[in-house]
């Protein structure tokens, strides 16, 4: 193996005095992985992301970034990561290119690279026009943004992102989305946490799902839809008329699980193969029902999420 | 060669001086002497023709001095003890810790940008001094020597501020933790002090005269004689004071490192070994009994510091347990352990000073010790009694320890122990007014037991004490 995981989490658990905070949770992400961290509030995210950021130490198990033990040598763990706290603080009183340069200053990135540098990361977070601003009249989510620059001033390797886009706008998490999508395309690893399923669906290379501590599913979405809702959802639109005998014709096919009624469609829970599909479509147009329409709903995270945490969320 | 720039440092000073605010306070300094020494001029008619000029200049210098002091003090504590805290409470704490900067760097800077800036208001109303030039009467040696023992004692203030500031959980408790740190700093120095102010000699033997920058004009020429050895007064006040702003810095960064056990138990042997670098030097005093004292009175604390300022591991000694249950102690028996560590510290000092005074006063019978040490458990007694109830009390109505301890220590032993001192000068008859208020007849060596003092403390007390008891 050439290249160490970038992030490496194995039987992670951490206990407070009475309370399991992550319970046995490992974890294997390589370079250019967007990970989503999906969980209700309290479910564990923080403290994980917390443990890789060597802000907390775990109870048991190793954690490990870029192949370095984060417990036993926290300082090059920390060269190596950018870490957004899921709330955090900026000095007004600064302006942004000063912010930044003290970030820079504090990682030790030679004096004379860092305008470069900062008018890089300006750039890739679309603050550039705001260079000589004071951070106290910036708006929350650029204050947001700008949060994302600093962890990026000594160009790690590892991004851990909390919570990068609550409290935000519409528009600014679009921005904050297209913004991790180009981060992306820099072959970082970055971890995102959220609570909200659909910010993270259209660019995570894969998620996880936690619960009470518990990473109660992860991997890339397509798998996990397919694992975990395991059938599809075939929607058949027909004439009124056609539904009985279509029902009738459904019923019995291979594949099909269940048949409801849903307006003027047919929702066909089923899990077979493409050929059971072609061969469900023949046996209805050969028992002459009028198809107006075919095709398969989009399950999508939420639903896999909502299957997953059933009565599990408090 | 370019110098590496603590990062810290750098933002410290940049967010100090931006704007107007900066420029607001030095001006607020300056015009507040300038008002002061005016005043004080036009008042006292000082510039009499039968006053030798140079009287009347060594006059004015010391009040100048005192006031730089008085206001370097006031202002020091403030500035720093909401430094760190701030960081924890604005959530930007993590992220410079993260950013690779150790927590003394951190600490280091903060604390150098405001020595920067206390240098910076000194230099900006060095004018008002120099008007000292005009009448003579000071040297130009004594002057910057002063200054430079006024800027150590500053950084102690400082480094109380910021130890504060990296223990307490809050902006307002480390603000008020830092004040009555420093208070307690202050009052306990101006008794070696007091050789310096009251009656200084050229060349004289007194020891730790200058620590307190209180003592820092008058204490210029005098010597401290340990192993047959002279050593300049404010060689060795330098070299102490910046000890302990050594210690104080080291404990700020300990604790901003999250109190790790190995170092706790490394600083905890720091600091004793320097106490007991401190008592092998004063055994080389020239004056032996007033070193052992003055190590016992000033340095004691430190020890306290070392066993319970250095964190987790302290909790598995005896006295870090205590420490723990006054820490987690929501009720009355916390405020009496606190009354009873300030009280303990306070008789100390006291009995300290007393023994100063006699020394300096040629006082030196026996009733007169007998009788002090006789009024001073008596007194002792009471005040804790007072002190409990008044602990007690604040725990009460304000439901929360550091603001009892901080209401206990400024609210009443403060006063009491200002007005006690306060008896100790004042002619006789005001003196008993005083000390009757104060309850601090230990002083007052002259007089004989007052007994209607220790009733109306204890009677103080207890109603304090049943009032905080009350129920609601």
């Amino acid at each position: 193996m050439n290249e160490p995981l970038r992030i490496d989490l194995r039987n992670i658990t951490k206990r407070y005095d009475k309370l399991t905070a992550v319970d046995n949770l490992s974890l294997a992400l390589g370079p250019g992985e967007i990970f989503g961290f999906i969980g209700p509030n309290g479910a564990g995210k923080t403290t994980t992301i917390k443990i890789l950021a060597t802000l907390l130490e775990p109870t048991t198990g190793t954690a490990m970034v870029d192949g370095i033990n984060v417990v036993e040598n926290p300082d090059a763990v920390r060269a190596r990561i950018g870490y957004m706290p899921d709330t955090f603080g900026v000095y007004d009183e600064f302006k942004v290119w000063e912010y930044l340069d003290f970030f820079a200053a504090a990682y030790k990135v030679p004096k004379g690279d860092r305008p470069g540098l900062i008018d890089l990361v300006l750039d890739l977070t679309n603050l550039s026009n705001k260079k000589d601003a004071y951070v106290e009249g910036l708006s929350r989510g650029m204050k947001q943004r700008l949060c994302l620059a600093r962890t990026m001033v000594h160009n790690p390797k590892v991004l851990l992102l909390d919570e990068p886009a609550s409290g935000l706008d519409p528009r600014a998490r679009i921005e904050i989305r297209d913004l991790l999508k180009e981060l992306r395309n820099l072959g970082k690893t970055i971890i995102v946490s959220s609570h909200i399923l659909p910010e993270l669906a259209d660019f995570c290379t894969s998620v996880g799902i936690i619960e009470k501590g518990k990473l109660l599913v992860s991997g890339p979405i397509d798998s996990l839809i397919g694992d975990n809702l395991g059938a599809r959802v075939l929607e058949i639109k027909v004439p009124a008329e056609d539904k009985a005998t279509a029902s009738k014709v459904l019923g019995p096919l291979n594949g099909v699980r269940n048949v409801a009624e849903r307006g003027e469609f047919l929702d066909v829970q089923f899990d077979g193969g493409i050929d059971a599909q072609n061969d469900l479509l023949l046996a209805l147009i050969n028992a002459k029902v009028r198809i107006v329409s075919f095709g398969e709903v989009q399950t999508d995270l939420e639903a896999v999420f909502m299957n997953l945490t059933r009565g599990l969320v408090a | 060669m370019t110098i590496p720039m603590n990062p810290v440092l750098e933002k410290e000073i940049r967010t100090r001086l931006r704007g107007a605010r900066a420029f607001q306070l030095l001006f607020a300094y300056v015009l507040v002497q300038v008002l002061i020494i005016g005043g004080l001029i036009l008042m006292s008619g000082a510039m009499r023709s039968d006053v030798p000029l140079g009287e009347i200049g060594q006059n004015f210098w010391a009040v100048t001095f005192w006031m730089q002091l008085g206001l370097v003090t006031l202002i020091t504590p403030g500035l720093t003890s909401g430094l760190l805290v701030a960081e924890r409470e604005q959530q930007t704490l993590d992220t410079i810790l993260l950013t690779g900067l150790k927590p003394a760097d951190i600490v280091v800077g903060k604390l150098l940008s405001i020595a920067l800036f206390i240098i910076w208001l000194l230099v900006g109303s060095l004018p008002v001094t120099a008007i000292v030039f005009l009448t003579g009467g000071v040297a130009p040696s004594e002057i910057l020597l002063a200054y430079v023992l006024l800027t150590f004692s500053a950084m102690v203030y400082g480094s109380i501020g910021i130890a504060c500031s990296a223990v307490a959980k809050s902006q307002g408790k480390a603000t008020l933790l830092a004040y009555a740190a420093a208070i307690a700093f202050f009052i306990g120095t101006c008794i070696p002090a007091m050789p310096a102010i009251m009656h200084a000699v050229d060349g004289q033997t007194a020891y730790f005269s200058a620590i307190n920058a209180l003592g820092a004009p008058g204490a210029s020429t005098f010597k401290e004689i340990y192993f047959g050895i002279s050593f300049p007064a404010w060689l060795i006040s330098g070299i102490v004071n910046a000890s302990l702003t050594a210690i104080f810095t080291l404990l700020a960064a300990h604790h901003l490192s999250g109190c790790q056990p190995r170092h706790a138990v490394l600083l905890r042997r720091t600091i004793f070994g320097m106490l007991v670098a401190f008592a092998a030097l004063l055994g080389g005093a020239a004056q032996l009994s007033i070193g052992y004292i003055q190590l016992f009175v000033f340095l004691a604390p430190l020890a306290l510091v070392a066993t319970f300022g250095t964190g987790a591991a302290a909790n598995n000694t005896a006295a870090g347990s205590i420490w723990k249950r006054v820490f987690s102690g929501s009720d009355v028996a916390s405020g009496r352990l606190f009354a009873v560590v300030t009280y303990t510290v306070a008789a100390i000092s006291m009995f300290g000073l007393n023994l100063v005074f006699r020394q300096w006063t040629a006082v030196d019978d026996l009733p007169f010790t007998s009788r002090a040490l006789g009024q001073l458990l008596v007194s002792g007694f009471m005040n804790t009694a007072a002190l409990t109830g008044v602990a007690a009390l604040s725990m009460r109505f304000l439901k929360e320890r550091w603001g009892a301890l901080g209401f206990t220590l400024l609210g009443w032993a403060t006063p009491m122990f200002i007005l006690g001192i306060c008896s100790a000068f004042l002619p006789s008859s005001s003196s008993e007014a005083l000390g009757f208020i104060a309850q601090t007849t230990v002083f007052d060596y002259s007089q004989s037991p007052n007994t209607s003092h220790w009733i109306l403390t204890a009677v103080a007390g207890a109603a304090c004490w049943i009032v905080a008891r009350w129920k609601r």
